[in-house]
């Protein structure tokens, strides 16, 4: 027994010294893995292909440079939740918006071009409407094409779709766009069917309530995604709609909500409607979590992630010059923007407003945000991604606080004032912001407290006219790059009460502007918007615009034709491929 | 035997009653201080007063609370739990694929833990401060100390990322592309069996690590306690091999305490799946409860905490059962 110890215990030293040699190597290791990761060499080189950070049209942003290998598979994360909806005429969100264009052919359909030349519209299931004298009757000849389950698309399956758009059960966000004849009452089920939608036999005749310069972009939207008239008059979720129904380049082969999802080449897509689609197969993972992303594209898992990197990935992402190629950044279609509620006090005055703005530090706002790799501010309540942007500054980026303490005498008010900031504070940045805001306003005599909640909850609380929200921060991302987008559903003088209308925005004096300028088409339309921006901003100043976020992206070293399109505010998957 | 077994179903049907009740509430609590009411949440965007009124009747939600109330619990003894707003599918059919998975990470994260903190603690209690017993302690320590959202993605970095590009613990020791742990991701059991070990690995050793610890100081105290009693003096006078005692009477003596704790941190652990699910991308009940709070899913967060508590007041009521087995004096006691 007691040599038996004896033994034991000099082979038990043994194995100590042992494992403490080990635990001391592992220590030494972790020290130099953590030193290792967290090297990051050279100054910021983050490129700014697609609209760089002023909007302007920049180069083609292609990763990699590679021949796409058309047997390529291409590997894409998903954060949770990313997908909104699957149902073809109910998705909303940015995310699926992308995943819209590479499974849908619509009337009319975006440029695959990068930078601003991706909001140009060009032909799709349709050639270029013919529109009739006074702007009320749009007519788009079909062209060949059919559907994944290889029946061919007729007028009769557009004017379906637009019903089923309508219908309230399927309850579209964008349905509200259409001011088409009859609309009214089919959703009221009053009537059959929409009176103002006919067809021919290569035809379908859109018959509007009034002039509409925009109905090209409103018909290019993804939840005008055709599909055939038996398609069931409830929301879809098990992705059947586009496995059968697919018109892109794509088809859904597979769906697990939530957790997978399976693309391949459409076998019936007429490449006439354009050369799209540059791999066999996109396998779609879901509910990869942010801080994971990154290392899983490092590490060869993924070749895209359509969540937002956390700001200290894109922060050292944009630094590593190694990564320089496999890193994008670009403008966009959005604004983050501090609305002012114009039916509340101190908010109702509107020296108070133009002084908010003056006292922001625009500047501040963008390094707490995480950089200029995603968001550049801006003054202007439209983003650079529509057609004719200018930049008119109104206010400066630097806080004047000699003009904000001007404005707020001027107001008349007996400072300090009492109010609060809206926010959520489920996402990075929203909360830093609002202490940027709660600092700058402090010093002309605003006092505001935080209040934070989760995303949805906030939302709901802002769109709440009854809850009375005096100012929030929020960003809003343009359904289509038109002033109508933003000016006419977030700011519409004579729609103060609307769910989107977070400021209630109610200077009635402003509204013969927002009438003349609805009825113009073209480019007299998109400057007389710019001009409607920069006179309500000045004048009026319901918001106090802050940045315009840019998408910051990350891919794999094989990838290859890397478009952001503007339109979707998303990846475009009918450019990108990978390398064999 | 029969009156304690009757007892103690007694008692977990009155717990998930009360359970249900407080989940339904929040159905109305949230509701109330975030004005989304459900028919708010269900109508889609920028709904009228009228739509808004038809999808109140469709929901139910303009009925009396009683009938709700009653709906809801009806619902729930046949299995439905109502009907996800935003992924627009029955709750049941989501939540019953995740609690596998959770059930996968949970019971697989006992296995570990109980393997490592069971040689631990016996060995601890053999032989109280050797060095063995020391760095069993020490590791205890770190254990409980460590939170579990530190571990998971710690694990997930140094053992499944840095080895695809060489590096074992931050020294380039293997080749490039070398492949030890998936960094995430799941594999359903009936797709492949091995696959979904290799893939639940790492999320098994998160799990385990802070219960690890625990259980390998309550193995070695209960043990020692047990090791100083006078049957074992008189055992090992008798000649018993320690292994022998170990097993047949020390073990035997330790093992009802131990269920007990089992059965109630089983139910806490339940939480802890929350980060290893999200860190590891599972798509268990803690990333579905999460994903629906961020959404204002109601029926699916109603759904989760109902499903969870159902879950732990079920394993609570099992281990009081399983104590009665192996302990008499409880069932003559209590019953």
């Amino acid at each position: 027994m007691r040599n038996r110890t004896h033994d034991e215990s000099r082979s038990r030293r043994t194995r100590v010294r042992r494992t403490r040699t080990i635990a001391a190597a592992l220590l030494i290791a972790l020290v130099a893995a953590a030193c290792g990761s967290s090297k990051s060499s050279t100054p910021a080189t983050t490129k700014t292909p697609g609209t760089g950070t002023t909007g302007t049209t920049g180069t083609t942003p292609a990763a990699g440079g590679g021949t796409p290998d058309p047997n390529g598979v291409i590997k894409v994360g998903m954060a949770k939740g990313d997908i909104d909806s699957i149902d073809p005429n109910r998705w909303y969100a940015a995310i699926t918006w992308g995943l819209a264009n590479g499974l849908c052919t619509t009337l009319l359909r975006y440029d695959d071009k990068p930078g601003n030349a991706g909001v140009n519209i060009v032909p799709g299931l349709a050639d270029m409407p013919t529109v009739s004298t006074d702007g009320t009757e749009y007519t788009f000849k079909l062209r060949a094409a059919k559907f994944a389950n290889g029946d061919p698309i007729t007028p009769a399956d557009v004017k379906f779709t637009f019903e089923r758009m309508a219908h309230p059960d399927i309850a579209t966000g964008s349905d509200g766009y259409m001011q088409i004849v009859g609309k009214d009452d089919f959703v009221a089920k009053k009537a059959t069917e929409i009176s103002g939608i006919t067809t021919t036999a290569d035809s379908v005749i859109f018959k509007l309530a009034g002039p509409d310069g925009s109905f090209p972009y409103k018909v290019s939207l993804p939840t005008t995604c055709p599909v055939g008239k038996d398609a069931p008059l409830t929301p879809n979720t098990d992705g059947s709609l586009m496995m059968k129904y697919a018109s892109g380049p794509y088809v859904i082969k597979s769906y697990t909500p939530e957790e997978s999802m399976v693309w391949v080449r459409n076998p019936n897509y007429n490449s006439a409607l354009g050369d799209r689609g540059k791999a066999k197969e996109i396998d779609f993972t879901m509910g990869v979590d942010p801080a994971q992303a990154a290392l899983k594209i490092k590490a060869g898992d993924l070749d895209l992630y359509t969540g937002n990197f956390p700001a200290a990935d894109v922060s050292q992402l944009s630094k590593d010059a190694s990564l320089k190629s496999q890193v994008f950044s670009a403008a966009r279609p959005a604004i983050l923007t501090l609305f002012l509620n114009n039916t509340v006090a101190p908010f109702d005055n509107v020296k108070v407003r133009q002084a908010v703005n003056f006292a922001i530090n625009r500047n501040q706002i963008q390094k707490v945000w995480g950089g200029p790799a995603v968001g550049t501010p801006t003054d202007q309540i439209l983003p650079p991604s529509v057609p004719e942007y200018r930049d008119y500054s109104a206010y400066p980026n630097e806080p004047d606080l000699t003009k904000a303490k001007a404005l707020m005498a001027e107001s008349g008010l007996t400072l300090p004032v009492k109010t609060q900031i809206h926010t959520r504070n489920d996402v990075a940045g929203f909360t830093e912001a609002s202490e940027v805001i709660q600092a700058n306003l402090k010093e002309i005599g605003i006092n505001v407290e935080i209040v934070g909640t989760i995303g949805s909850v906030d939302q709901q609380a802002d769109s709440d006219a009854t809850q009375k929200t005096p100012m929030g921060i929020v960003t809003f991302s343009m359904d289509f790059p038109d002033g109508q987008a933003f000016l006419n559903l977030l700011l519409d003088p004579g729609k103060p009460d609307f769910g989107g209308s977070y400021a209630r925005f109610n200077d009635k004096s402003f509204i013969p502007d927002y009438e003349a300028v609805a009825a113009l088409t073209g480019a007299a339309r998109s400057k007389a918007y710019l001009d409607l921006d920069q006179k309500v901003m000045t004048n009026a100043a319901p918001w106090a615009p802050l940045l315009v976020p840019a998408r910051f992206d990350f891919v794999s070293s094989r990838l290859t034709g890397y478009t952001y399109s503007q339109a979707m505010d998303n990846v475009n998957y009918n450019t990108v491929g990978v390398t064999g | 035997m029969t009156r304690f077994v009757l007892r103690r179903l007694g008692g977990g049907v009155v717990q998930v009653v009360i359970i249900t009740f407080l989940a339904w509430m929040l159905f109305f609590v949230i509701a109330r201080y975030t004005g989304a009411t459900p028919a708010l949440r269900a109508a889609g965007r920028n709904p009228s007063p009228q739509r808004l009124a038809e999808v109140s009747h469709k929901l139910g939600t303009d009925r009396s609370y009683v009938v709700q109330y009653a709906r809801f619990l009806k619902g729930i003894f046949v299995g439905d739990f109502g009907y996800s707003f935003n992924q627009r599918r029955p709750v049941s059919v989501i939540l019953f694929p995740a609690a596998r998975a959770t059930a996968a990470v949970v019971l697989g994260g006992v296995v570990v833990w109980m393997l490592v903190a069971v040689p631990v603690g016996a060995y601890g209690a053999l032989r109280p401060r050797s060095v063995g017993d020391v760095m069993g302690r020490t590791f205890a320590i770190l254990g409980m100390s460590i939170p579990i959202f530190w571990v998971a993605p710690m694990l997930s970095y140094f053992l499944a990322f840095q080895p695809t590009q060489g590096v074992l613990f931050g020294l380039h020791l293997l080749p490039k592309g070398t492949r030890i742990f998936p960094i995430d991701g799941y594999v359903r059991f009936g797709t492949n069996p091995g696959q979904w070990a290799h893939h639940l690995l790492l999320p098994w050793l998160a799990y385990a690590t802070t219960f690890a610890a625990i259980y390998a100081r309550y193995i070695r105290t209960l043990t020692i306690e047990q090791l100083s009693e006078d049957y074992v003096r008189t055992a090992l006078a008798k000649g018993m091999r320690t292994s022998r005692l170990l097993i047949r009477h020390v073990g035997r003596n330790v093992s009802p305490i131990l269920t007990v704790l089992l059965g109630v941190d089983i139910g806490i652990a339940l939480g802890g799946t929350l980060f290893v699910e999200t860190v590891f991308n599972i798509p268990g009940l803690g990333y579905t409860g999460i994903n629906s709070i961020q959404t204002l899913d109601y029926p699916l967060v109603t759904g989760v905490i109902t499903f969870a508590a159902i879950v732990a007041v079920g394993a609570n009521t099992v281990v009081d059962l399983a104590h009665g087995f192996l302990d008499p004096r409880v069932r003559v006691g209590r019953g």
